[in-house]
């Protein structure tokens, strides 16, 4: 039997993932933030969500025109499962790696990865789940670039995309 | 060997480049094409044609080329198939042609027996397959190298306003329009120095629009091709990357508007012989001449039935070349001029043939004159290049007074100026101007040697044969004689064969229409068109969170239902057979990660829940989990899987690793079109949550080491149950179910946990269980592998779930299926076991065999493994009839081998489930 260990490169080791090329800075961070993923009406879904809201790091990503991803401050708590105001919620703090890519050279990357991104231009996405490097992943748009919530199982291959990307280097590894 | 044809250019030489054609060394200079390099080094053959092996020279200077089809080599690079005419000659580069000379001579003396249709009519019998192979031997262009891996140019995606495409004196004025007016601009030009056809005829000013498109913000991409046009405004650009070396890329840019100054194509003339080496478009010995310094020819005979063959003819006479024009108007406007320059006039005449070995020497007129000439520079006229105007959806029309194309209909969106939209400026002098001419089809003459499409051998024969044949549409002229067929899409050709055609049956150019233009323009590289997405990006799996523990364990890993897991510990196969018995009689962990884990919430999570799975759900009570099977619409076994409640609103579906995204997206949809958005909500939570699976006798104890759950005493946790719990401070699950026979336990953490949780089973006196192990160990308990041990026919009842056929009232996917007549069928395959007498292994997938009435398969293997624990090999089957021949004997058949088997039960191992209580 082959061993496809060696035709897929290693996931890296999260805790020091980190890329830095010419205008750009790419950290990658998981589990220190609260996350669920809301089901519902959207007014449902602000209204329960509005609690959590509070500090920089809370935001609430719109996946669908009846699903967002809330991304809390660590610590806040709500009960998964169905509430009575018409919302599901998953407890998800391990679901996504954070990949946040900055600098004056993101821009440019993002556009790579993802023609939705493209297309928006200068224009705020309304939608966070865009297609990148074959892939959905959820968009968080910063100031100076992009984070990307990539569910846990595609962070390897969104990176391995993101190394390849901004190396410069061919990508055929194998 | 030096370039010996090289005369002062308009730009500075360029510092000399060495390369080598068919293995001799040769010098060109940098910003040569390949094509200017082979040119100044007086090569004029550079390959042979595709059906019938002829000598083919270079014929333009640009993507219309249909001969200088070239293989190159360059810094460990090969590339078959490289437009000599398009790409950039680098130092040390190996070149060669793609079409030599082999079967030349046998060709070319079939040739009056191969007409159009040859192979259509004469390899009929017995079958055209029989003789396919041979023939597909010999034709095609370059052979790919498998060694050879082409990197990747830089690729992406770019939104702008407005976007041209060809930056000449139009396209360079439209983009300054644009960014003037505010709009971001996207200015790409094919060629490697932008202005257009200015750099060769000339044209004040031009680099002026270049510095001004600059100074304005316009985005210039120089060796930037356009190639097509698609839905939403999008166009498919590649950019030709700076060296073979630095590959191709593909763009995908948005445009909101779109301006094509793409210029026109100059369409060559029909006469015998004019496929020789030696015979070029008037344009492409002008740009040759004056961009890169190469006189084609020193004794050159300019046939035009148009002025703008002129600009060639006075350039050559001015590099010395003694120059004769042959214009079949009899009284061309530049005549005058023409002979004030010394050049010799031919009026109201034509060429007729043209003669040499191997090239050309000499030209025939239609006044029988006789002219010697090492060059013809042919104009008949020319073609507004509306290519990407007709992707889009525009309609390109025959303008007879003009003897162009024009577009028809306005598409929104999509602009031309320039030659593309019919105008050319007006050279300086102010005379009459006329660009273009009508096809002249000649009526005498051999047709079959009068070629129309050189890069597929289309004759002007061809064309009357295919309209005798009745042939009669562009269409089906097209794919009868292969006009326009070959990697150039017939540029060069495409318009004088539908003349001919025209001509041929009596009807006019309007009347007759043209093919279709469908994108590419150009031939896009299959590396570009990967991009990225090759090797380990191409098809990403997915990955466990504990895919480090498990390296650092030595796994074997291999790719499983879309995610990267281990096959086995070790690099020994052999392993498998411990991690079984280890299994039977200690205690092993799987990761089971990728297990689904869909969350089904809301007051109609139970209901949707019944309607999905073919037994029931919502009876199911809290903490307690039940084993289930989904079907489609045909009742076909789509997935098995078991279930959670977790309170009556609230269940966890917990599917095969390979079907989470296929079972949420089913019931994503039943619930929005059948159940309503507001009542019932799903989530897949699969990537938030590890999963480790204790299996064995020693599993409870194992597990109770670790302190989980709050108890484990079998009266309260029972098999098929589950308890909240904690690990390492975080919220955790096990669930008792088991995929083995064994006593198990399923333990959910949050991924976060994985490695964490994964070391501490270990540490506690599990060990590692690949996929393999777990396919032998549910193979000997009879468990399914929906799609290995299903097919697309199979229904519950095959697999001795009679309940939701027989007693199930109420309504579920696939339910009406299971009351057709077909599913009550005694002949239908049902799921059983084999075993061999002697023990021995059944191949997987063999056959089973009916001898009488007639021999056939009544069935076959799904699964087949050497049992550990059993000692003996062990299968599982779909067999017509199945159930009803338990305890009968069937002949299995597999790759010529036959044996006799068992049929039994599909359970080898433990049939009355006590290991799950030990």
């Amino acid at each position: 039997m082959f061993d496809r260990s060696t035709f897929w490169p290693e996931t890296p080791d999260w805790t020091r993932a980190h890329i830095t090329a010419p205008g750009l800075e790419i950290a990658a961070a998981r589990g220190d933030r609260a996350v669920f993923l809301l089901g519902g009406a959207a007014e449902a879904i602000s209204a329960l969500a509005a609690p959590c809201m509070g500090g920089d790091a809370a935001r609430l990503l719109p996946i669908a025109p009846d699903r967002a991803l809330l991304v809390a401050a660590p610590g806040t708590e709500l009960a998964e499962g169905w509430h009575d105001s018409g919302v599901a919620v998953s407890a998800l703090p391990d679901a996504h790696l954070r990949f946040d890519i900055r600098g004056p050279g993101a821009a440019a990357l993002l556009r790579r990865g993802s023609m939705s991104l493209a297309l928006a231009g200068d224009s705020p996405v309304t939608g966070a789940a865009l297609g990148f490097a074959g892939v959905t992943v959820l968009v968080e748009q910063l100031a100076d670039g992009a984070r990307l919530h990539v569910e846990h199982p595609l962070a390897a291959h969104i990176w391995h995309w993101l190394l390849a990307a901004t190396s410069g280097t061919p990508e055929d590894q194998s | 060997m030096t370039g010996s044809f090289r005369v002062p250019a308009r730009t500075e030489p360029g510092a000399a480049l060495d390369f080598t054609w068919n293995g001799a060394r040769y010098l060109g200079q940098a910003g040569d094409t390949i094509a200017a390099a082979l040119l100044a080094n007086g090569i004029t053959t550079v390959g042979h044609s595709f059906k019938y092996r002829r000598p083919r020279g270079i014929l333009t200077a640009g993507e219309d080329e249909p001969n200088a089809i070239v293989d190159v080599r360059q810094g460990g690079i090969r590339v078959p198939n490289v437009r000599a005419t398009m790409h950039l000659l680098e130092a040390g580069t190996q070149i060669s042609p793609v079409l030599g000379r082999r079967a030349a001579v046998l060709t070319g003396m079939l040739a009056p027996f191969i007409p159009s249709g040859f192979y259509y009519k004469t390899f009929l019998w017995p079958h055209w397959h029989m003789f396919e192979p041979a023939i597909r031997r010999l034709a095609g262009l370059g052979r790919i190298d498998p060694d050879s891996r082409l990197p990747a140019g830089a690729c992406g995606n770019l939104s702008v306003d407005l976007c041209v495409v060809g930056a000449g004196r139009s396209g360079l004025r439209a983009a300054i329009a644009g960014a003037r007016a505010g709009q971001s601009v996207l200015l790409v030009d094919r060629h490697h120095v932008p202005g257009g056809s200015a750099q060769w005829r000339g044209g004040d000013g031009t680099e002026a629009l270049v510095a001004a498109a600059r100074l304005l913000g316009v985005t210039l991409w120089t060796s930037g091709m356009v190639f097509g046009t698609y839905d939403h405004g999008r166009l498919g650009v590649l950019r030709q990357g700076l060296g073979l070396t630095a590959g191709d890329g593909l763009w995908t840019v948005v445009a909101r508007d779109v301006v094509l100054a793409t210029g026109a194509i100059e369409r060559p003339m029909l006469f015998e012989g004019n496929d020789l080496p030696g015979v070029m478009l008037a344009d492409a010995v002008l740009h040759y001449l004056v961009r890169h310094g190469v006189l084609c020819g020193s004794r050159p005979v300019i046939a035009t039935n148009n002025d703008t063959a002129y600009a060639t003819a006075f350039a050559m006479a001015g590099a010395g070349a003694a120059v004769t024009v042959v214009d079949s108007r009899p009284s061309p406007a530049w005549g005058k001029a023409a002979a004030a320059r010394g050049i010799k006039m031919v009026t109201g005449a034509r060429i007729t043939t043209a003669g040499g070995r191997g090239r050309l020497a000499k030209v025939v007129l239609s006044d029988g004159r006789q002219v010697n000439a090492d060059l013809v520079a042919v104009s008949g006229g020319w073609t507004p290049t509306l290519h990407l105007y007709c992707q889009a959806g525009g309609k390109a029309v025959w303008d007879e007074a003009r003897a162009i194309l024009t577009p028809a209909v306005s598409v929104p969106g999509f602009a031309m100026v320039g030659r593309a939209a019919g105008q050319w400026d007006r050279p300086e002098d102010h005379m009459p101007w006329a660009w273009s001419g009508a096809p002249e089809i000649p009526e005498t003459g051999r047709a079959r040697k009068i070629w129309v499409d050189l890069q597929n051998d289309v004759t002007l024969g061809d064309i009357r044969l295919a309209a005798r044949e009745n042939f009669a549409s562009v269409e089906h002229l097209k794919r009868y004689t292969t006009l326009g067929m070959a990697t150039d899409q017939g540029k060069t050709a495409n318009l004088i064969g539908a003349a001919a055609l025209a001509r041929a049956t009596g009807r006019s150019m309007t009347d007759l229409g043209l093919t279709t233009y469908r994108p590419p323009y150009v031939p896009v590289p299959m590396a570009a068109l990967a991009g990225m997405s090759r090797g380990p990006l191409q098809a990403p799996v997915r990955r466990l969170a504990a895919e480090v523990a498990h390296r650092a364990m030595g796994a074997t890993l291999w790719d499983y239902g879309g995610f990267l897991r281990p096959a086995f510990y070790g690099k020994d196969e052999g392993t498998i057979v411990a991690e079984c018995l280890a299994a039977r009689q200690g205690v092993v962990v799987f990761d089971a990660s990728s297990l689904g884990k869909v969350a089904v919430m809301g007051p109609k999570a139970g209901a949707l829940l019944d309607f999905l799975f073919a037994n029931r759900m919502s009876s199911l009570a809290p903490g307690r989990i039940r084993y289930g099977v989904t079907l489609n619409e045909a009742g076909t076994v789509t997935d098995d899987g078991v279930v959670l409640c977790l309170d009556p609103q609230h269940f966890l579906v917990s599917c095969s690793s390979s079907h989470v995204g296929a079972f949420t997206a089913s019931a994503e949809e039943w619930r929005q079109t059948r159940f309503g958005r507001e009542t019932v909500h799903i989530h897949d939570r699969t990537a938030g949550w590890a999963t480790m699976s204790l299996s064995g006798p020693r599993s409870k104890a194992v597990l109770a080491g670790l302190g989980i759950v709050a108890t484990l005493d079998d009266a309260v946790f029972p098999h098929m149950a589950f308890q909240p719990g904690q690990f390492a401070g975080r919220a955790a699950r096990v669930a008792r179910v088991s995929f083995t026979g064994e006593r198990g336990y399923e333990i959910s953490v949050p991924t976060g946990l994985a490695t964490e949780l994964w070391q501490a089973l270990i540490a506690g006196g599990a060990s590692p269980c690949g996929i393999e192990a777990l396919g032998v160990l549910r193979a000997e308990k009879g468990f399914i592998y929906v799609g290995q041990d299903t097919d697309g026919q199979t229904m519950p009842q095959d697999l001795g779930l009679e309940g939701p056929r027989l007693t199930r009232k109420e309504g579920f996917v696939g339910d009406r299926s299971l009351q057709l007549p077909v599913a009550g069928d005694p002949g239908r395959k049902e799921l059983v076991g084999l075993a061999r007498a002697d023990g021995g292994v059944i191949p997987a997938g063999a056959h089973l065999i009916a001898r009488a009435p007639e021999r056939r398969s009544i069935g076959f293997v799904t699964s087949s493994h050497q049992s550990p624990i059993l000692n003996r090999g062990i299968a599982l089957a779909l067999l017509e009839g199945g159930r009803g021949r338990i305890g009968t004997e069937v002949t299995w058949f597999d790759l010529g081998r036959e044996g006799r088997a068992m049929v039994t039960g599909t359970c080898a191992y433990d049939p009355d489930g006590r290991q799950l209580h030990v």
